[in-house]
């Protein structure tokens, strides 16, 4: 499991100084920012486009930040987030999950059975409804507690926990139903 | 039909602690098979996408940092909006200077405004006769005055001291041998003396002029300035000098002066006094060569008839030779308003009160408008987010 910086963590607790410490965001954030606009876009040159856009409109506020608004990387999402969404409205793309790219070396059993599985992964979240995918890729490419998730979406807190308790269950189970047809 | 919940659907207990599970897993914190499971799915979804290039992520980075070279519209845009920003503020920062600016010259222009109203009472007493010529108050101190009293004084009996008219041989308010009435009006402000002690001022340099005061009517208020308003009859050889002593009484805030050539009124009077006069020498004559009863009694009816219109001329030439040797003054006194007797500091402080009181009202005033503005407004912003919200979540309702 990846950890979040300890910085990125502060919520309530982090000050506006801590946007100062953007190399350090930037060094944390940026592979996720782009993961989550990868997964959203299924296209490179627009996730690059949102992850740019989103740091460089952080960077252009971070003087403004305020951290009872939440915390940084709560806030570069919540840019990634909107920037996507715009983009798939503008191209009316649908979000589709990228299928596993380059795929490892299938040499080994273990490899071929991780690739099998990662595949598995991507069919079973392909198959989510469009907000449960946003939510689950939010959840784990953001890494992003409850609160900023009911900030990034702009609902409350309890309702956010309760889509994230469903569409994970949903993914569960869709991985499962999948594992069982791929058994059969 | 698209129903939405009004609230979203409570979680159960049982789905709240499976949330919690998950989230302990997520966390790092929760073992066995199940957090294992959690946490190997979100390995393999983070896995999913391809890595970021690293030329890009370098190019970003360096990128981020100079983010006053706009490469993309979008970015252009997106600084156009700060810069708009920064502009809208600079807006409104001069419009609230220019709100300022314009209140601050305002109020003392209000203080100012009661100085001028009372000008209009300078044509109160002109009214009573057709004015001549009026000296406005800020000429009445100042050259332009001296100015319009020559004028008076080539229309009028010019300075009619005592020393003058004996000198020309003229009746006070003859000139040229001709007739004039004298007017005059003058309203003096009280200042820091009171209403009350202006007016008597004004009848003792009345009395001693050889003049009286006609009628007088002094109105005070507490708290208020009050009013004063007199009637004066002076000598007509001694108006100028008169109106002079008053002036230096209290600060003259308008003078008016009239002048009235009665001349034929005179000599109409005069007219019919020797007529009368004539027809009585006639019916004495006549009475004289009467010889029956019947005709010295109506001569001697005329006679009476004829001794009353010579009463009735000699009376009605005699008022107009006093309205010529007299003239008629009309003083008004305006007290200035309740705090003229304080002392500078309290006059300060009351006028910053009112200025405060002033500036609290336009606020309000402010206020009331910019309110219902500012909800307006406020619900068109929350409008166009839901909107926005709206319309970029709706692609995921299609996913």
């Amino acid at each position: 499991m990846r950890s979040r910086p300890r910085a990125l963590q502060g919520g309530e607790n982090s000050s506006p100084a801590a946007a100062p410490d953007f190399d350090s965001l930037f060094r944390t954030c940026v592979g996720d920012v782009h993961a989550y606009a990868m997964s959203m876009l299924a296209d490179r040159a627009a996730a690059e486009d949102v992850t740019a856009l989103a740091f460089e409109r952080l960077y252009r506020a971070r003087s403004r930040l305020d951290p009872r608004r939440g915390t940084a990387r709560g806030m570069l999402f919540t840019i990634a987030r909107n920037a996507a969404l715009d983009e798939l409205r503008r191209r009316s793309r649908r979000p589709l999950a990228e299928g596993p790219g380059e795929l490892p070396d299938a040499r080994s059993d273990v490899a071929l059975e991780q690739v099998e599985h990662r595949a598995l992964v991507a069919d079973a979240l392909a198959g989510l409804g469009g907000r449960d995918r946003e939510l689950v890729l939010l959840k784990f490419h953001g890494q992003l507690s409850n609160g900023e998730l009911a900030r990034a979406l702009g609902i409350s807190e309890s309702n956010v926990g309760t889509r994230v308790h469903r569409a994970l269950t949903r993914l569960r189970t869709r991985c499962l139903e999948l594992e069982r047809e791929s058994a059969a | 039909m698209r129903v939405i919940p009004f609230r979203p659907p409570r979680m159960s207990p049982e789905d709240g602690r499976a949330l919690a599970r998950i989230e302990a897993a997520l966390d790092g914190d929760g073992t066995g098979p199940e957090a294992e499971y959690w946490r190997e799915l979100r390995a393999d979804i983070r896995s999913l996408p391809e890595p970021a290039d690293p030329a890009f992520v370098e190019g970003l980075k360096q990128r981020v940092r100079a983010p006053e070279q706009p490469s993309r519209p979008r970015r252009r845009l997106a600084a156009a909006i700060t810069r708009r920003r920064g502009v809208a503020v600079a807006i409104g920062a001069s419009l609230a200077a220019l709100l300022v600016a314009v209140f601050a010259v305002g109020v003392p222009s209000s203080r100012r405004a009661p100085e001028s109203v009372p000008n209009t009472a300078i044509m109160g007493p002109r009214e009573k006769g057709p004015p001549v010529f009026a000296v406005p108050a800020e000429h009445a101190s100042n050259p332009g005055r001296a100015e319009a009293r020559s004028r008076a004084d080539q229309m009028g009996p010019a300075e009619p001291s005592s020393s003058a008219a004996g000198a020309t041989g003229e009746a006070p308010g003859e000139a040229g041998g001709r007739l004039q009435q004298l007017g005059a009006s003058l309203t003096l402000s009280a200042g820091g003396e009171g209403v009350q002690q202006v007016a008597d001022r004004v009848g003792r340099t009345t009395v001693s002029a050889g003049g009286f005061v006609q009628s007088a009517r002094v109105q005070t208020q507490h708290g208020s300035g009050g009013e004063a308003l007199l009637t004066l009859v002076l000598p007509s050889a001694k108006l100028q000098r008169t109106l002079a002593q008053l002036e230096r009484i209290a600060p003259v805030r308008a003078e008016t002066q009239s002048l009235q050539d009665i001349t034929s009124e005179y000599h109409a009077a005069g007219g019919r006094l020797a007529s009368a006069r004539a027809e009585r020498a006639a019916l004495l004559r006549a009475l004289g060569r009467a010889t029956t009863q019947a005709a010295i009694e109506s001569i001697h009816a005329r006679l009476a008839e004829a001794a009353r219109d010579i009463s009735s001329a000699e009376h009605q030439r005699a008022a107009i030779s006093r309205r010529a040797s007299r003239a008629q003054v009309e003083v008004t006194v305006l007290g200035v308003a309740r705090n003229s007797g304080g002392s500078t500091l309290s006059r300060g402080v009351k006028d910053a009160g009112r200025v405060l009181a002033v500036m609290l009202s336009v606020i309000l005033v402010a206020l009331a408008v910019l309110l219902p503005l500012s909800l307006v407004l406020a619900a068109l912003l929350l409008g166009g987010r839901l909107w926005r919200r709206q319309r970029r979540e709706r692609v995921l309702r299609s996913g």
